[in-house]
């Protein structure tokens, strides 16, 4: 299956001692150490012809178990990255910084030998990618490359596999699910390609499912139903799901939690329904505001826009990452970086909340 | 250049009827096969002069092809399409196409395949005025900076190269362009689904700007419905090539007569929120080659009835300015 | 999100730079080339120059040091020793003293310029032969470095003919398309199948024999530049199918461009990196192409000299065995044919924005 044998660029170091040391990285109020994954200082960068591009700088949360938890952010956020790097799926000339961890089960999977770690992903850790097409080879059955992974990682025999190949598909609501175990990869519609990636990427009951624009490629019917397939899927197994996506208003109802990433940095942290009614960073409400919603219409008024445009990873302005476009930058935005603020349940990067 | 209606005070601007598209399949160096994909089949829709009709559909409806057959980039098999004081657009020679062009433009989707990448942009966003125009090149200089300072951009960048451009301000120079011979009509083919939600407002916006400036019909085609509703004062509705339902943009949203457009609103994310109470749906795709003798949404509708198996139902008008294609919604 | 901050420009530029053997074959053509107008300073002797009593002289050894003295760069005379087999014997009582910017026989640079002064050559006037001397008494050096003009641009311009053929041909075969492509496009697989050499030969066979240097440098030159044009032709028409439903160009079709100015100023512009490495990787096998021609005496014949002319002087293995030096000329056809490729493949790598 695609993705999932990366070339990680740490080499083994023996497995860090338990989720304590991690500091800041847990929601707050959750006793530490309990959190089904947990990443802390996740800084990762390209190194290209012309400079070095930081995609990540320092990024830290955790996912709980049966959590849906939200990365949102435009192109150029690091969102993409972060969840690459989790399974430690970057290539050169991209490099994970050393002082990263991401903690599974006890142990950092950025420091496990490659081995191992293969037995992580798939098993423990997988992953849904955004083009579904892409993610199949193209000259084996669907139902052969969903057996695959369950042959891989928990030896089943051939028919036994196969056969529960076909039970997925149905799990994951695809009609007719013993003729279309049979069939190619281009013979599927992309709503039912994808549900066939989630099949496998659930195959072996993971504990944790990192999805990467899963719905971005499909029509908004097909789009719903698959977030419902997933939310569904979530609870039943008690699975966490990071879920990475750059349209907010796909989160309603769905997400638990959001994060809100802008230029490789966390910028808020809270419970869904808190930042979509009420956010606290200027750039989670400006987003908010600036794309129409069901029930707006011209005659309304004009949208609001966010002048300037996403910022260059290789060229960041001073101070906080946002201020020349932030409408209520003042005099510490542009000299120094926010740290990440706590309020009550959420966090936020922005000196107006200092 | 205004012209009054040539016929009649009720005469919109640009009235498309019958539109018909069918590609054979080909399915060898040989074949005998007489299958044929029906992209669009007998579309009729209005636009009224300095209006926004939103045509909306999911994907392989056949939204972007006709949007490229009133163009005339693909050549339909039929149909007609009046346009302001041109009886057929679909009729004319091609030196009558060509003096038609300067009228009609098009905006393209994707920001970084739309733009020839070897040209400065101040070539790029003039060429409509380029050919026939008599225009001298120290004229179309003064034009292009006119015409990026009108899209927001500086006119001092007119001989940069695209790829020095941002996607949003590369949509910027598409707008550009298409206005850049004083168009009435301008197809905006999913102009900002390609780009950040912080910069897809600015194109709205901008979108909005101009058509009020120059009085320009939009026909603007995309799959996300919050913002064709937000932009369109008409909507269309597309399903498997066809218009199942057309009418003030305001009125379908309150309350749609088609039960495909019900179901498409109610995927509008914050709408109708995953796991809300909804119409259940399979989800099925329409094929566009074995097309069923009746209506195309049958297998998945909830109103379904014997009826609907028979024939196709017309797109007929169920009240003053609606339109919808069922026999089940009046 | 982009990855790569810089033009299209700059970073080709700075990867090829990187790529070191790419740069230094570049250097070496470059070098090459730009000697060409000074062949005659360069070469110690003109082309055609016998020596006599000096056929198949072995190439002097430098020596720098005499009787424990540096006395500067110096070979000894040779003595024919014996004249049925053309063996030298070294006198080392003699001593030629190589001099630098020596009067030397009269040539012309540019066929203007009258010059007399050579690069290198024995300061008395005594000959000296770093590559040895082939039947007739030539100093192969000198030969090699006459033989550049030809082996270098022969290949060039037949190149660049075929190349602008392909675009003018594939260009309109690939707008045009239907039954006009499928035409052009059969008959560019024929002369594809045909086996270059032969191909070649007979088209040599058909050549007229009694014509003038200049024009024969012509016919061979269109000669090689024939197969070349057929895989120009596929290559370009391909480019071109694909271009044509791009945004860009659908752009300006309703711009109301005409079809050739949308041929011109949209598409072919967008090809100029395929033929820069088309021609690039193209050249070698055009210098091979009239080394062996001008081997089997069928190509570039005496007066002129070239490259693969030279090595028919290297035919016979019994020669070789006794007179080795006779294949030089092969060597600097190898390191041409050599950087050409290293040049093309890093200038291939240097553009591939995947790799």
């Amino acid at each position: 299956m695609k993705g999932l044998r990366g070339a990680g660029s740490l080499n083994g170091r023996g497995e860090a001692g338990g989720a304590a040391g991690v500091d800041g990285a847990g929601v707050v109020g959750a006793p530490p150490g309990s959190a089904l994954l947990e990443v802390a200082d996740l800084s990762t960068w390209f190194d290209l012809v012309s400079h070095r591009l930081r995609a990540v700088e320092k990024v830290s949360f955790s996912l709980q178990r049966n959590e849906i938890l939200a990365i949102a952010g435009e192109s150029g956020s690091g969102k993409s990255v972060t969840i690459l790097s989790i399974l430690r799926l970057i290539r050169p000339p991209g490099k994970i910084g050393g002082d990263s961890r991401v903690l599974f089960q006890g142990r950092n999977l950025l420091a496990l030998d490659e081995k191992t770690l293969n037995r992580i992903r798939g098993r423990h850790v997988s992953m849904i990618f955004q083009e579904p097409s892409a993610s199949f080879n193209p000259l084996f059955t669907v139902g052969a490359q969903i057996a695959e992974v369950l042959r891989v990682h928990q030896n089943l025999p051939k028919k036994a596999a196969l056969a529960r190949a076909e039970e997925l598909l149905d799990r994951v609501g695809i009609p007719n699910p013993d003729r279309r175990v049979r069939d190619f990869p281009f013979q599927l519609s992309g709503g039912m390609l994808q549900r066939a990636m989630i099949a496998t990427a659930i195959a072996c009951s993971p504990e944790v499912l990192l999805a990467d624009e899963p719905t971005t490629a499909l029509d908004p019917t097909t789009q719903i139903r698959i977030l419902e397939l997933l939310k569904e899927m979530s609870a039943r197994s008690r699975m966490g799901m990071i879920f990475v996506t750059h349209d907010l208003e796909l989160l309603r109802g769905f997400a638990d939690r959001i994060l809100v990433m802008y230029a490789g940095r966390v910028f808020e942290t809270a419970p869904a329904g808190r930042i979509l009614e009420a956010p606290l960073h200027p750039y989670t409400a400006d987003l908010l505001a600036a794309v129409p919603r069901p029930g707006v219409f011209k005659d309304t008024g004009r949208l609001h826009s966010i002048r300037g445009r996403v910022p260059d990873p290789g060229a960041l302005p001073a101070g906080c990452a946002y201020h020349p476009r932030c409408s209520r930058a003042f005099e510490p935005c542009f000299r120094e970086e926010p740290p990440l603020f706590e309020k009550h349940d959420a966090r936020v990067r922005c000196w107006l909340h200092g | 250049m205004d012209k009054t209606a040539r016929s009649g005070t009720g005469s919109p601007f640009i009235r498309v009827r019958g539109l018909t598209k069918r590609y054979p399949l080909k399915t060898g160096l040989f074949s005998t096969s007489r299958e044929v994909v029906h992209a669009v089949s007998d579309l009729s829709l209005e636009i009224p002069r300095s209006m926004t009709l939103g045509l909306v559909g999911e994907s392989g409806c056949g939204k972007t092809t006709t949007g490229r057959l009133l163009l005339r980039v693909i050549e339909p098999d039929a149909g007609e399409f009046s346009f302001g004081e041109v009886s057929d657009v679909f009729a004319l020679d091609r030196e009558g196409l060509s003096h038609l062009r300067k009228k009609m433009q098009y905006i393209f989707q994707d920001p970084y395949g739309s733009l020839n990448p070897k040209m400065q942009v101040r070539d790029i966003v003039t060429e409509p005025l380029r050919y026939g125009g008599g225009l001298s090149s120290r004229d179309l200089d003064r034009r292009a900076g006119e015409l990026l300072e009108r899209v927001g951009l500086s006119p001092g960048d007119s001989r940069k190269y695209p790829h020095e451009f941002s996607g949003g301000q590369r949509q910027r120079l598409s707008i550009a362009r298409a206005i850049s011979s004083a168009p009435s009509f301008i197809v905006c083919d999913e102009p900002v689904s390609s780009l950040d939600v912080s910069i897809q407002s600015q194109i709205l916006n901008l979108l909005l700007d101009i058509q009020r400036d120059l009085g320009i019909s939009y026909l603007f085609i995309a799959h996300n419905l919050a913002v064709v509703f937000y932009l369109s004062d008409l909507v269309s509705v597309m399903y498997a090539g066809r218009i199942v339902e057309s009418g003030p943009s305001r009125a379908i949203y309150d309350q749609a007569l088609h039960p495909y457009t019900r179901l498409l609103l109610e995927a509008m994310p914050g709408r109708g929120a995953p796991g809300a109470a909804r119409t259940a749906d399979t989800g099925e795709v329409p094929s566009l080659i074995h097309l069923p003798r009746g209506c195309a949404f049958y297998p998945r509708c909830p109103l379904r009835g014997e009826i609907c198996r028979e024939g196709v139902p017309p797109l007929e008008e169920k009240r003053p300015g609606r339109r919808a294609a069922c026999f089940m919604t009046g | 999100m982009t990855l790569f901050a810089g033009t299209p420009f700059e970073i080709p530029y700075l990867k090829f730079k990187r790529n070191r053997l790419g740069v230094a074959s570049l250097l070496l053509l470059a070098a090459l080339y730009a000697a060409i107008p000074f062949e005659g300073f360069i070469s110690p002797y003109g082309p055609n120059t016998k020596f006599k009593n000096k056929s198949y002289h072995p190439p002097h050894k430098i020596h720098f040091f005499h009787q424990g003295r540096f006395v500067g760069p110096y070979v000894h005379e040779y003595e024919l020793w014996n004249p049925i087999f053309k063996e030298y014997r070294v006198d080392r009582k003699t001593l030629v003293p190589i001099g630098f910017f020596v009067k030397g026989e009269p040539y012309r640079i540019l066929f203007l310029i009258p010059a007399e002064r050579r690069l290198f050559g024995g300061r008395d006037g005594r000959p000296v032969f770093l590559l040895g001397t082939d039947n007739l008494g030539r100093d192969i050096l000198s030969r090699i470095v006459h033989g550049a003009k030809i082996s270098l641009t022969i290949g060039f311009v037949g190149i660049i003919l075929a190349v602008l053929g392909g675009i003018l041909i594939g260009g309109f075969s690939g707008y045009v398309g239907g039954l006009t492509d499928w035409f052009i496009m059969r008959a560019s697989e024929i002369v594809i199948l045909l086996p270059t050499f032969y191909f070649f030969l007979f088209l040599r066979s058909v050549m007229p024999s009694d014509i003038s240097p200049g024009r024969k440098f012509f016919y061979i030159t269109a000669i090689l530049a024939i197969p070349s044009w057929a895989g120009s032709v596929r290559g370009i028409r391909n480019w071109v199918l694909s271009l044509k439903n791009a945004d860009f160009v659908t752009a300006a079709v309703l711009a109301g461009a005409p079809r050739t100015a949308v041929l011109l100023r949209h598409i072919i512009p967008q090809i100029r990196n395929i033929l820069i490495l088309n021609i690039t990787l193209s050249v070698p096998g055009v210098i091979l192409g009239e080394a062996g021609l001008s081997f089997l005496n069928l190509g570039i014949t005496e007066p002129s000299v070239s490259w693969g002319m030279l090595m028919n002087g290297a035919m016979d293995i019994n020669v070789l065995i006794r007179y080795p030096w006779l294949l030089f000329p092969a060597g600097i056809i190898i390191l041409t044919v050599f950087s050409f490729f290293a040049f093309g493949y890093a200038l291939k790598d240097a553009l591939d924005p995947k790799a």
